[in-house]
C-alpha cells in the first residue's frame, strides 16, 4: 500500500540563509502516529509547516494522498490544506473572538466563502461544531470569548478546531509543550482517539521522549535540519539519544 | 557553523582617551556655533522685547485676549453740552446749559477763556462709576468734534476735568460734551422698557390697546436723554412724513429732515414743570386731534384718556396723536388713536427749539433683545465652530472608510507572502488596461438597464429590490462549487456567467439606489431641506463613482482571468514552453506598466515628446520584464506583494509629510473657499496618516490566528476576516478617535488657507486688529479641543 504521504528531499533555505531542514525524506502510513523529535531549532516545526505549505518548502516533494502538495496551485492547495487539521504549541486561537466561532473556522476551507464573510455558517455545520466542543468538554464555554479560557482548555479548542476540519492528517506542532504534565496527557489523550478511533494519521513533534513512548508508532528525529534518527520509539537507546540530542544532553522523564 | 560569531575585542580604552576628550570639545564648540547661528536667523533681540512701546501693544492686546467678545450689551448715547466763549467777548450772551434741570448737567469754569488755558469742565448728576468721554464742540458748519478725555464718575455721578482749550476761536459760543454710554434693556435697566409676553424687552407697545371707546392711548417712557426747552417733538409716519409737530417754549420752523419747513404748533403749556405725577395733556370735546387744547399741569393719566377728554365716536379715524407730555424726572409721552392703530415705524423726533434742528428720534414700535445678550460676533464663533466640529467629523469618516482597504495592502505581515508567478503577473498586468475598459462599458450598460426605470420611484425600489435578490442568490450560487466533485460544464460555463451577470445587476443596483436617493432627497428638500440636500448628494456621489468603481472592478476580474490563464498554461504545456512563453509576455507587461508611468509624468510635465514618455519607457519596461523572466527560468514567482507593499507605502508617507494646510492650497483652486475645500484636504491626510498607522497595527498583530486560519484552508479574504479583523478593531477604533481629535485641531486652522472653519474668522479678526473677537474664536477652540482630547480619550479607555 502506497504511503498517505512521502515526504522527499525537502529543503527549507530562509532568506537568512540559514538551512533549516536539509534533504529530509520519510513516509507516514494510514492510521499511523509519528512522532517527531529534536532540540529546539532543529527545523520539527518547519518540516510540518512544509508538509502543508504554511511554509513554502525550497527544494523536494511532498505528496500527500498521491496529490504533489508543492506544485499544487492556490485553490489546489486551500483543497488540500482543508482536510489537514493542524494543532499549534501557542494555540492559535482568535482570541477576542468567541470560542464557538473558533471552532467554526475550521470549516473555512469547505462553507460558501461569500456567506462565511458574514458569519454565516451551515446548520449542519454550526451542530458540528457544538458537538465537538462537548466532546473536547467545553460545550458551556461555547460562547466566552477565547482569552477567557485557561491554556489547557484553549488547546481542546485547537484540537475541536482541527476535528472539524474532518481531517485525514493531524499536524500537531508540541501541542502540549505550554501546558502541564496532566494536561499535556488529557489532549496527548485526544490526539490518541483521533488516531486510533478515527483512523486519523498523526504527526507530532514532542519534546518529551515519555510522551513519545506512551503515544507514538514511530519516531523520527531531526537534528540541525538533518534528519538523523527513524524507527519505533523502543529504538532509542543511550547512544541514539545522545546522537539526536548532542553529547552534553542528560535524559530527563 | 555560521553562527560562531568572533566576539567583539574589548575596548582599548588608553588610545580612547584622548579621542574622546577632543570629540567632546569640538562636540561643545559645534554646538556653541549652532546655537550661534540660530540665534542670527531667528533674530534674537532683547531690545524687542524691552521697548517701551512694544510692550504697550502687547499689554493692550493681551487684554483684549482676556477679554473675548462674547456678550453685548444695547447702549445709547447720553449727551450734555455746556456752553463756552473762545476767546472772551462779554458782548455775547452765553445760552444757558442744555438739559433740565434733572439728569446730568455741566458746567464749565470759567465760561470763557483764551485758546491755551486751562479750564476745569465739571459734570454731576451723572451715572455713578461710567466712563464719560468728553469733546470739544467748535463752531462749524460740519458735523466735527475734537476728542479732548475721559473720565470715570465718582460714586455720586460727578466728575471734574481740566483741560487746555484748543485752538479754535469763534464769536459764537461753542460747547463742552460729555458723552456717556446707557445701557438700555439690560436687566439692571429694566425698568426702561415695557415686557412683553415673551419676556423680550419692548420699548414701547406695538400697536394702541382694543377698548371700545372711538379712542385708546398708550404710554411711551423715553429713553434717557436731555430734551431742550424751549424745543418740539414731530409724529412721523411709517413712510417718514410728519402727522403734527408740537412745540414748548415758542413755535419754529423745523429747518432739517422731512419736517424741514414744517411750523410748529406751540402746545401752550410748559411740560418741564410737572410734579410728581403731573402732566401736560389734551383735553375738551373733538373729532380730530387739532379740537384738544392743552392743558396742564394736571394729574397724569399716561395710558388712559385724558380728564375731560371726549371723543366724538364717529371722528378720530387713522389718525395717531400726541395726547400727553411729562418732561419730569422720567419723561413720559402719550400717543393716542383709535384703538388697534399700529403704532410700529411711527417715530418721535425731538426738535431744539432755537435752531429748528432735530437732535434725537426715537422709534416707536421698537423691540429690544433683552441685553446682556451674545454679542453676533459669539454668534458666528459658535456657527465656525460647529462647521469646524463637523468638518473634521466627515474628513475622518471618509478617510477611516478609505484608510481600512488601504491598510491591508501597506501592511507587510500580509503582503509579503503575495507571490505570483510571473506568467501569471504577466497576463494580470496585461488585462489591466482591457479589464479598465470592460468595467467602463459595463458601467454604460448598467446605466442604460437602469435608466428603463428611472424617475419612478416605485418602480426603483421594486427593482432594485429584485435586482439584490437576484445578485444575493446568483453569486452565493456561483461562488458554491464542490471542488471535491469533478467540474460539469454547468460549472465551467454557467457559474462564471451568473458571476458576471451579479456584478452587472451591482452596479444597476447602484444606478438604481442613487437615483432613488435623488428623488427622495428632491421630496424631502420641501420639508426638511439639509436632509433632503444629503440625500440627494449621496445619490449624486453614488452616481459618479459608479464608473470608475466598475472600470476598477473590471480590472480586478480580468487581471484575476489573466493570472488564471497563466495558471492554465503553467499546468498544461511543458516547462521549456511555458520558460518560452514568459519572455514576450514579461516584456509586454513591463513596457505597459513603463508606458502608463510615463503618462502619468507626461500628464504633469507636459513634454509633448513621445520618444521620452512612450517609446523610451516602453522600451525601458520591456527589457526590464525580459530580465524578470530571466531572473524567474530558476525561481519562478515574483514578489508582487512586496513590490505593492513598498509603493503604498510609499505614497502614504508622502501624502503623511505634506501638512493639510498646505493641500488646502490645492482643492481650494478645485472646489473654491469654503469647508468643502478644507475637509477634502483633512480626509486625504487623514487617509494616508490612518493607513499608515493601522497598517502598523495589522504588522503587529500575532501571526499565530493568521497561519491557524490559513492552516484550515481558508481564502485569503476568509483569514482577514477571521484572523486579522478581531485582532484590530480594538486598535482601529482606538486611532479613529485620536484621529477625529487630531482633525478638530487641524480644522481650526485649516481656514487660515482658506478650508473654512473657525480659522477662517480667526485670522479675519487678527488681521483687523479686532483682537477681542479673536480671542471669543480662541477661547471656542480651546474648549473644543480640550473636550474633544477629553471625550476621545475616555472612548479609547472604553473601546480598548
Amino acid at each position: 500500500m502506497a504511503p498517505m504521504l512521502e515526504v522527499r528531499d525537502l529543503v527549507k533555505v530562509y532568506d537568512d540563509g540559514t538551512r533549516a531542514l536539509d534533504g529530509v525524506s520519510f513516509d507516514v502510513a494510514d492510521n499511523e502516529f509519528l512522532a517527531v523529535i529534536g532540540l529546539s531549532g532543529s527545523g520539527k516545526s518547519t518540516l510540518l509547516r512544509c508538509i502543508n505549505r504554511l511554509i513554502e518548502p525550497t527544494e523536494g516533494t511532498v505528496v500527500w494522498d498521491g496529490i504533489d502538495v508543492t506544485s499544487a496551485s492556490q485553490e489546489d492547495l486551500r483543497r488540500i490544506r482543508r482536510r489537514i487539521g493542524m494543532i499549534f504549541q501557542h494555540f492559535n486561537l482568535v482570541n477576542r473572538s468567541k470560542v464557538i466561532t473558533n471552532v467554526l473556522a475550521g470549516r473555512l476551507g469547505y462553507v460558501n466563502p461569500i456567506l462565511s464573510l458574514i458569519n454565516r455558517f451551515p446548520a449542519e455545520d454550526v451542530a458540528k461544531a457544538y458537538e465537538q466542543l462537548d466532546r473536547v468538554g467545553l460545550a458551556d464555554k461555547a460562547h466566552n470569548r477565547a482569552d477567557e479560557l485557561s491554556g489547557g482548555q484553549q488547546q481542546r479548542v485547537g484540537v475541536a478546531r482541527a476535528l472539524m476540519q474532518d481531517p485525514k492528517l493531524v499536524l500537531a506542532d508540541e501541542p502540549v509543550a505550554s501546558l502541564d504534565p496532566v494536561l499535556a496527557h488529557s489532549i496527548m489523550r485526544y490526539l490518541e482517539i483521533i488516531n486510533k478511533e478515527e483512523g486519523t494519521a498523526v504527526i507530532c513533534s514532542l519534546h518529551h521522549l515519555d510522551l513519545v513512548h506512551r503515544y507514538a508508532d514511530r519516531v523520527i528525529a531531526l537534528n540541525e535540519g538533518v534528519l538523523v534518527f527513524e524507527g519505533t520509539p523502543e529504538e532509542i537507546d543511550d547512544a541514539k539519544f545522545k546522537e539526536i540530542y548532542g553529547k552534553e544532553a542528560e535524559r530527563v522523564g | 557553523m555560521a553562527d560562531d560569531r568572533v566576539p567583539a575585542g574589548p575596548p582599548e580604552k588608553k588610545k580612547r582617551g584622548w579621542r574622546r576628550s577632543l570629540a567632546i570639545a569640538v562636540a561643545i564648540v559645534a554646538a556653541f556655533v549652532l546655537y550661534a547661528i540660530a540665534f542670527q536667523t531667528t533674530d534674537v533681540s532683547l531690545d524687542q522685547l524691552q521697548s517701551e512701546t512694544r510692550r504697550e501693544q502687547l499689554f493692550k492686546i493681551l487684554r483684549a485676549l482676556a477679554r473675548p467678545d462674547l456678550i453685548h450689551y444695547d447702549q445709547e448715547d447720553l449727551v450734555v453740552d455746556a456752553p463756552i466763549l473762545v476767546p472772551c467777548n462779554p458782548a455775547v450772551e452765553l445760552p444757558a446749559t442744555s438739559g433740565p434741570g434733572t439728569g446730568p448737567t455741566l458746567t464749565v469754569e470759567p465760561s470763557c477763556a483764551s485758546p491755551g488755558d486751562i479750564v476745569t469742565v465739571i459734570g454731576s448728576g451723572f451715572r455713578a462709576d461710567v466712563d464719560v468721554s468728553l469733546k470739544f464742540v467748535p463752531d462749524s458748519e460740519f458735523d466735527v468734534t475734537l476728542p479732548l478725555d475721559r473720565v470715570q464718575t465718582s460714586a455720586e455721578g460727578t466728575f471734574t476735568l481740566s483741560f487746555e482749550v484748543p485752538e479754535r476761536t469763534s464769536d459764537n459760543p461753542q460747547f463742552v460734551r460729555a458723552v456717556t454710554s446707557i445701557p438700555i434693556g439690560s436687566w439692571s435697566n429694566r425698568v426702561e422698557v415695557w415686557t412683553d409676553t415673551n419676556l423680550n424687552g419692548v420699548r414701547d407697545p406695538s400697536a394702541l390697546p382694543a377698548s371700545d371707546q372711538p379712542l385708546s392711548a398708550s404710554p411711551l417712557p423715553l429713553p434717557e436723554f436731555t430734551i431742550r426747552d424751549p424745543g418740539g417733538v414731530a409724529l412721523i409716519d411709517e413712510n417718514g412724513n410728519p402727522i403734527e409737530l408740537l412745540s414748548w417754549g415758542g413755535a419754529f420752523e423745523a429747518q432739517s429732515g422731512s419736517t424741514a419747513g414744517l411750523a410748529s404748533t406751540d402746545i401752550g403749556v410748559d411740560p418741564f414743570s410737572v410734579g410728581e405725577g403731573q402732566s401736560v395733556q389734551r383735553t375738551g370735546r373733538g373729532a380730530v386731534p387739532e379740537d384738544f387744547a392743552w392743558v396742564g399741569p394736571a394729574p397724569a393719566s399716561f395710558g388712559e384718556l385724558n380728564a375731560g377728554q371726549e371723543p366724538f365716536p364717529e371722528a378720530i379715524r387713522s389718525r395717531v396723536f400726541i395726547n400727553e407730555l411729562a418732561f419730569g424726572d422720567s419723561p413720559e409721552v402719550e400717543v393716542a388713536g383709535p384703538p388697534g392703530s399700529d403704532l410700529t415705524n411711527l417715530t418721535l423726533i425731538f426738535f431744539d427749539g432755537e435752531d429748528g434742528k432735530q437732535y434725537k428720534s426715537v422709534k416707536l414700535g421698537d423691540t429690544i433683545e433683552l441685553s446682556p445678550r451674545l454679542s453676533d460676533n459669539a454668534i458666528n464663533t459658535w456657527d465656525r465652530i460647529v462647521e469646524t466640529v463637523m468638518l473634521a467629523f466627515l474628513a475622518t469618516t471618509v478617510g477611516t472608510l478609505l484608510a481600512v482597504p488601504l491598510s491591508f495592502i501597506a501592511a507587510r505581515n500580509l503582503m509579503r507572502d503575495v507571490k505570483v508567478p510571473l506568467v501569471n503577473l504577466g497576463l494580470a498586468i496585461l488585462g489591466i488596461p482591457v479589464g479598465l475598459a470592460v468595467g467602463v462599458q459595463i458601467a454604460r450598460w448598467a446605466r442604460q438597464v437602469a435608466l428603463l426605470v428611472e424617475g419612478n420611484w416605485v418602480l426603483d425600489v421594486v427593482a432594485l429590490v429584485a435586482v439584490l435578490l437576484a445578485i444575493w442568490r446568483g453569486a452565493i450560487w456561483a461562488v458554491d462549487v464542490d471542488e471535491d466533485a469533478t467540474r460539469t460544464i454547468v460549472d465551467r460555463i454557467a457559474r462564471p456567467t451568473v458571476m458576471f451577470l451579479a456584478a452587472v445587476g451591482f452596479f444597476v443596483a447602484q444606478y438604481l439606489s442613487a437615483d432613488l436617493l435623488m428623488i427622495v432627497g428632491t421630496a424631502t428638500t420641501r420639508a426638511i431641506g439639509f436632509i433632503g440636500n444629503f440625500l440627494f448628494t449621496m445619490g449624486e456621489i453614488i452616481q459618479t463613482i459608479t464608473t470608475p468603481m466598475a472600470a476598477l472592478v473590471g480590472a480586478g476580474i480580468v487581471a484575476q482571468l489573466g493570472s488564471r490563464l497563466g495558471y492554465l498554461i503553467r499546468t498544461k504545456l511543458p516547462r521549456s514552453t511555458v520558460k518560452i512563453l514568459e519572455f514576450p509576455i514579461a516584456a509586454a507587461a513591463g513596457a505597459t506598466v513603463a508606458v502608463f508611468i510615463g503618462a502619468v509624468v507626461e500628464w504633469f510635465g507636459q513634454f509633448g515628446n513621445p520618444v521620452a514618455t512612450v517609446y523610451v519607457p516602453a522600451a525601458i519596461g520591456a527589457v526590464y520584464g525580459l530580465y524578470l523572466a530571466f531572473r524567474a527560468l530558476k525561481n519562478e514567482a515574483v514578489g508582487t506583494g512586496i513590490v505593492i507593499y513598498y509603493i503604498a507605502r510609499t505614497v502614504f508617507n508622502a501624502l503623511r509629510s505634506i501638512e493639510p494646510l498646505v493641500m488646502v492650497i490645492v482643492f481650494v483652486v478645485w472646489v473654491g473657499i469654503g469647508p468643502f475645500a478644507g475637509s477634502l484636504a483633512l480626509a486625504l491626510h487623514t487617509t494616508a496618516a490612518l493607513a499608515k498607522l493601522y497598517s502598523e497595527q495589522v504588522e503587529s498583530i500575532s501571526s499565530g490566528p493568521l497561519e491557524a486560519i490559513r492552516a484550515t484552508g481558508a481564502t485569503r479574504m476568509q483569514t482577514i476576516v477571521y484572523a486579522v479583523v478581531p485582532q484590530i478593531v480594538p486598535p482601529y477604533i482606538s486611532f479613529t478617535m485620536y484621529r477625529w481629535d487630531i482633525n478638530v485641531r487641524m480644522s481650526t486652522i485649516i481656514g487660515f488657507a482658506g478650508g473654512g472653519g473657525i480659522g477662517f474668522l480667526l485670522q479675519q479678526n487678527i488681521n483687523l486688529l479686532q483682537y477681542r473677537q479673536a480671542a471669543a474664536q480662541m477661547l471656542a477652540i480651546a474648549i473644543v479641543v480640550a473636550s474633544m482630547d477629553y471625550l476621545s480619550s475616555r472612548l479609547r479607555e472604553r473601546f480598548v
